[in-house]
């Protein structure tokens, strides 16, 4: 398989670990959880299947294209919009709840705006960016920040406080039926395929999928999952982490780094998952912003053979989020983001049904 | 290409410009702060319900290698709650109190007899403070434990932080108890924590730590001797340095180990448990001795000191079983072993008061020393 | 061309060329006489190596038997150029062309003499193995140091003239094999386009050509090592040389061929991974330290050890300024320092960095003006930039970390790590002559990415 596809999916499950998705989990720990990541690892296997397998026919072309090319324009916008309100709903969560954990762990005296415009600004450069360019950027800093990830993630694994039977006692709870909202919540990291939508114009071949790529998808994911809600059971204790907001972040704050250059973990923990989340929001916002030009664009906005229409964009994404992440409060962000998981599942609907119209119309233009 | 460079640049101006208005609060150096090293926490004298937060400062010293001691200052409130005793010593100070590098908590020890709930929930809701410091015990008080400055303590270094997480002294007399332990041991049902108890002598030149205490739900609280503790912290944390003196008959052996092992498995019998099993492995060699040695009777020197050990652990799981306190976790353990529905806990709960220990001590000497 | 002329005293041609040469004093018009046969010949004498002139054509003139002969003699020279109109005649004239007219034929012959052609010695990227002699400031000669080394029928020389007041040759050089065709049409397309009015060196040329001229990272390398020529001719890229440069330019380069020294290559496996490793971290310790201290030490001290943030406080106590400007002032501080010791020569420059380094530094933390820590990430800062091997890149880092010391001043340790990966975001999004500047290579690449741009 194409390996920028490896790196969506991996990108996306890993900036997940740290906030809402374990938190969601967590607080369904005695209603299904453990089943519902099952459930949810199955079905987020199968979406990444269906996902690049429907877009292996079309090399080097968007979804926006496609769309236009093969469905009735009444359809095609309205389609558009959703999908790219949904790109962007996505960021602007990343961002906010980023913005809190910040406020509370590192920076706690600064005011939420400029840690919101800390990012913002970078973001958007990234969105203006070469397609090609964020995709070159995507993987060196994801080349360059896995191993790290991987050091984090086996010292909290092998850490000598990490108590096993906390696990176990969560595994006791396998007999729940799955719950939606947890359903929800555990599919989310698992569909970063779902960027595809843009970047597959600049991914020309190798977008297949066989029983081989399904088995890697599903053991990565499967990996990532365990390690998302089980590992902070061992630091935090069973049944106690609903009181918390942050579950991975106080975990990485239980583990010491005995001899290293920082002995807080946790610094170096909310750093590199900062950057990781940095580079998904901007990846987020890249394919939002591109989609929102296929549903509207001015030519009077092209002055002097610079095509600003993406400027208009930005300015309406920075209004929403300083708007947004400067006000909203910690409950509510959660709120929020419970409601965009359990939507989720209408997203990737809208996704699938889409390419199916594509594929038919791709048949009936022979 | 021009005009959109030219409205970055305008963007980028306008953005630094705002931020540099904003920015002036967060900013703060680090000769502007004061780095509280260690928290104590007694009952209010004055207040009825209410604590007493003492507060130990590490005070930076112009010139570190000259100094021939640390110098701290020390900071005293009273409040209904922690949290509100410390925003009134922060009007106390000329500087912000830097939370960021408190690495020990010293609780007085009536204070874990009472509802630990209140003041828990203060140092895990702070963001700046460290899951990782050490929770002790203080005897007789966390005020006076704090105010102890040690003859051996080096500038630029603090003795509290020492003690524990084997950073200096390794001890198996000293147990050490992380804050995110002691809050997932004490909350979760079947696992009991055990924290250290911090002493001083009479002139109050020492810190002395050797004795450590179970705290279990609803303030049941068990004191450990010196002895015990150290038989617990070889089990559970399987702390190296553990010497153990062997005398029978007239021969006077001290024991070093250095490699502990310990399992446990709970039996059931009837759905319900009946038996825990505690296997412990222990690998060492023979440092003292009153009497001539032989090598060839290293398998006889290993039983006397099996038998020995073994009623010291039956000694120490009994006293626990009759307080119904239990740092070992054999709840926790029993927990997982069963589906949640069948409720496994309450099972536990009703068994553990009569259930039967069978410790299988297995020691094996490897070496009689360097001399005979 | 052919001159309207005909067979008179002068031919007309040559006296109009020598009216607009003059007043100029080393104009040398002569005429070549014996048994009824003549020659005129007009030259720079400055520019001409005259012992040649001599023996190529003054002698055989009188050593012909017939003026035919003569003149079937010079038009066969091997160093004959074709006639053009009078303006570029003018130009080849000032570069050493010697024009001989015979009959009512010209011939234009080059007969140059360059005073600089020794080869010269490596100064700027000192190996220990590996050449010791590099370009030369002749054209010429570079381009033999350049043809002696990689001997491919494929490797192409073409040479053009710049279109500025100075009239230099340049020469592209490339292997037409594994050229990158798409570099190579756009290096040709900016050269034809360029406009600007002198051109000095390899080294404003470079510039020139980058397209933006504002951009803080180079997207030519500027080299005088005759091997990473090669190297680089080898791996498809395109050799720019300039007439009376000793430099040569390379033309798309990327971020990482500024981090190899060619010293890399001559050593054995393990020593150049170590050494690549420490000049990665010797890239990022003078990026990213300066700003690292700005946001531990105002914004989260937590992050230190416990002894070693009160070590920090203790080196600050009473120094009246926020760290930041501290940083900024020592800076700079080291800045000066790094551009006296450059611009002056040797012997003083020792003297400099001593005054400045040892006895101000020394002297600053006395009066508790700055903490000694600062003073040590300034001095770890200063070493570490020059372990990057390239200049170029070396200036432009020290550019960087100012921006990077900003941005963490304003946003704390959040400003520096999304700063650094804003840092990554630009490199990759740069691009140099159609090459994106920040990219992991590895096999089959292109196939998987790339070609759906337009």
């Amino acid at each position: 398989m194409n390996r920028f596809l490896y790196y969506f999916i991996i990108l996306n499950l890993i900036a997940n670990i740290v906030v809402e998705v374990p938190k969601i989990l967590m607080d369904f720990s005695e209603r299904g959880a453990v089943t519902s990541i099952a459930l949810a690892l199955i079905i987020g296997v199968a979406l990444n299947w269906m996902i690049i397998n429907a877009f292996k026919p079309y090399p080097g072309r968007s979804l926006p294209e496609l769309l236009q090319l093969y469905t009735p324009k009444w359809l095609n916008k309205p389609v558009l919009l959703y999908l790219s309100a949904n790109w962007f709903i996505a960021g602007l969560l990343s961002i906010s709840t980023f913005t809190l954990l910040l406020k509370r762990f590192l920076t706690p005296e600064m005011s939420s705006y400029i840690i919101v415009s800390s990012f913002v600004f970078l973001v958007s450069y990234g969105i203006l960016m070469k397609t090609n360019s964020l995709l070159n950027s995507l993987e060196i800093i994801l080349i360059l920040n896995i191993p790290i990830v991987l050091f984090l993630i086996a010292k909290v694994y092998f850490d000598q406080s990490m108590d096993w039977d906390y696990v176990k006692v969560a595994l006791t709870y396998v007999n729940n039926w799955p719950n939606y909202s947890a359903v929800a919540a555990a599919l989310y990291p698992m569909i970063g395929i779902v960027n595809i939508v843009i970047f597959n114009k600049y991914l020309i071949t190798k977008v297949n999928m066989g029983l081989k790529q399904l088995l890697i998808i599903f053991l990565i994911g499967g990996l990532t999952l365990f390690t998302t809600y089980f590992i902070p059971m061992g630091y935090i204790g069973f049944g106690l982490s609903d009181k918390l907001q942050y579950p991975w972040i106080l975990t990485s704050d239980s583990v010491r780094l005995k001899y290293g250059l920082i002995e807080r973990f946790i610094f170096i923990f909310l750093l590199i998952f900062l950057s990781l989340s940095f580079l998904n929001i901007t990846i987020h916002w890249h394919v939002a912003q591109k989609l929102l030009e296929a549903v509207y664009r001015t030519k009077k906005l092209i002055i002097k053979g610079k095509d600003l229409n993406p400027y208009l964009w930005i300015i309406l994404f920075w209004g929403i989020t300083f708007i947004v992440a400067g006000r909203m409060t910690e409950y509510q962000l959660f709120l929020v983001g419970k409601y965009f998981f359990n939507q989720m599942p209408l997203f990737t609907a809208v996704l699938i049904a889409s390419l199916l119209l594509i594929k038919r119309g791709a048949k009936k233009h022979g | 290409m021009g005009k959109a460079s030219r409205m970055k640049r305008c963007i980028l101006v306008l953005v630094l410009l705002s931020s540099t208005i904003l920015s002036a609060c967060a900013f703060k150096d680090i000769d502007r702060r004061l780095f509280v090293s260690v928290i104590g926490i007694d009952p209010a004298e004055k207040l009825d319900k209410g604590f007493k937060v003492t507060l130990k400062i590490a005070i930076p010293f112009g010139a570190i290698k000259q100094a021939s001691s640390p110098t701290f200052a020390y900071l005293s409130e009273e409040g209904e709650t922690v949290g509100e005793a410390i925003r009134i010593l922060e009007t106390h100070v000329d500087k912000v109190l830097e939370f960021g590098h408190m690495k020990t908590i010293v609780v007085n020890e009536e204070l874990l007899k009472g509802d630990l709930q209140e003041f828990m929930n203060y140092f895990v809701r702070r963001g700046d403070l460290q899951m990782i410091s050490y929770v002790t015990a203080a005897r007789p008080s966390a005020e006076t434990i704090l105010k102890v400055e040690p003859n051996t303590e080096a500038p630029a270094s603090i003795s509290f932080f020492n003690f524990f997480g084997g950073t200096g002294t390794e001890s198996p007399f000293i147990v050490t108890c992380y804050l995110f332990e002691f809050r997932r041991d004490y909350f979760s049902k079947g696992i009991d924590p055990v924290l250290p108890i911090m002493e001083t002598n009479e002139d109050k030149s020492e810190l002395i730590v050797n004795k450590s205490i179970v705290v279990g739900e609803k303030g049941k609280t068990l004191e450990l001797d010196s002895i015990l503790t150290k038989q617990y912290n070889s089990l559970v944390h399987n702390a190296s340095g553990f010497s153990y003196k062997v005398k029978e008959d007239g021969l006077q052996l001290l024991l070093n180990i250095d490699k502990i092992d310990t399992k446990f498995k709970i039996l059931s019998d009837d759905g319900r448990p009946s038996k825990v099993v505690l296997t412990i492995n222990k690998v060492g060699f023979i440092g003292e001795s009153n009497k001539p040695l032989s090598p060839k009777k290293l398998p006889y020197y290993s039983n006397l000191a099996e038998h020995a050990l073994k009623s010291k652990v039956h000694e120490l799981v009994m006293k626990l079983q009759k307080e119904q306190l239990d740092p070992f976790g054999f709840g926790l353990r029993y927990r997982t072993m069963r589906l949640h529905s069948s409720d496994p806990y309450k099972l536990w709960e009703e068994a553990y008061p009569d259930i039967e220990f069978d410790v299988v001590m297995k020691i094996h000497l490897k070496s009689t020393g360097v001399t005979e | 061309m052919e001159s309207s002329s005909e067979n008179q005293q002068t031919p007309e041609l040559l006296f109009r060329l020598a009216q607009q040469l003059s007043p100029t004093k080393d104009i040398v018009q002569t005429t070549l006489h014996v048994e009824g046969k003549q020659a005129y010949i007009l030259y720079l004498k400055s520019a001409v190596d005259e012992t040649v002139l001599h023996k190529t054509v003054v002698k055989p003139f009188y050593e012909t038997a017939s003026i035919d002969i003569y003149s079937s003699y010079l038009d066969s020279a091997p160093n004959k150029k074709e006639l053009a109109d009078d303006h570029s005649l003018l130009i080849d004239l000032t570069r050493g062309h010697v024009l001989v007219a015979v009959q009512e034929h010209y011939f234009l012959l080059e007969i140059r003499h360059v005073g600089f052609d020794e080869v010269q010695q490596i100064t700027l990227e000192p190996t220990i193995h590996g050449a010791q002699l590099g370009l030369s400031e002749s054209i010429e000669v570079s381009m033999n140091v350049i043809r002696q080394r990689y001997h491919q029928p494929s490797l192409v020389f073409d040479t053009m003239q710049l279109k500025d007041q100075s009239n230099r040759e340049i020469a592209l050089v490339f292997d037409k094999v594994l050229v990158n065709p798409r570099a190579l049409q756009l290096i040709k397309k900016r050269l034809k386009n360029l406009d600007f009015p002198l051109i000095l060196s390899s080294g404003d040329l470079q510039l020139y050509l980058n397209g933006n001229k504002k951009s803080l990272f180079p997207s030519c390398m500027l080299t005088e090592r005759p091997d990473r020529l090669i190297y680089n001719i080898s791996s498809g890229k395109i050799i720019i040389l300039v007439d009376g440069s000793p430099h040569a330019v390379i033309a798309p380069a990327v971020f990482f061929d500024f981090m190899i020294s060619m010293e890399d290559l001559y050593h054995g496996y393990w020593i150049s991974l170590l050494t690549l490793f420490l000049r990665y971290s010797g890239l990022f310790a003078c990026i990213a330290l300066p700003a690292l201290y700005v946001g531990v030490t105002s914004y989260t001290p937590d992050v230190f050890r416990t002894e070693l943030a009160l070590t920090v406080a203790a080196s600050r106590i009473g120094v009246p300024y926020p760290s930041y400007i501290e940083v900024f002032f020592m800076l700079i501080f080291i800045e000066f320092l790094t551009e006296a010791s450059i611009r002056l020569p040797t012997a003083i420059s020792a003297t400099a960095t001593t005054v400045g380094g040892l006895i101000l530094g020394t002297a600053a933390v006395e009066a508790a003006l700055t903490s000694n820590i600062m003073i040590i990430v300034v001095s770890l800062v200063a070493v570490s930039t020059f372990v990057i091997p390239i200049n170029e890149l070396g200036f432009a880092v020290r550019g960087l970390r100012f921006i990077l010391l900003l941005y963490t001043t304003f946003f704390g340790l959040t400003g520096l790590a999304i700063g650094l990966l804003g840092i990554v975001l630009f490199l990759a999004n740069k691009e140099s002559f159609g090459v994106a500047y920040l990219k992991f290579g590895w096999k089959n690449r292109k196939k998987e990415l790339g070609i759906g741009e337009k």
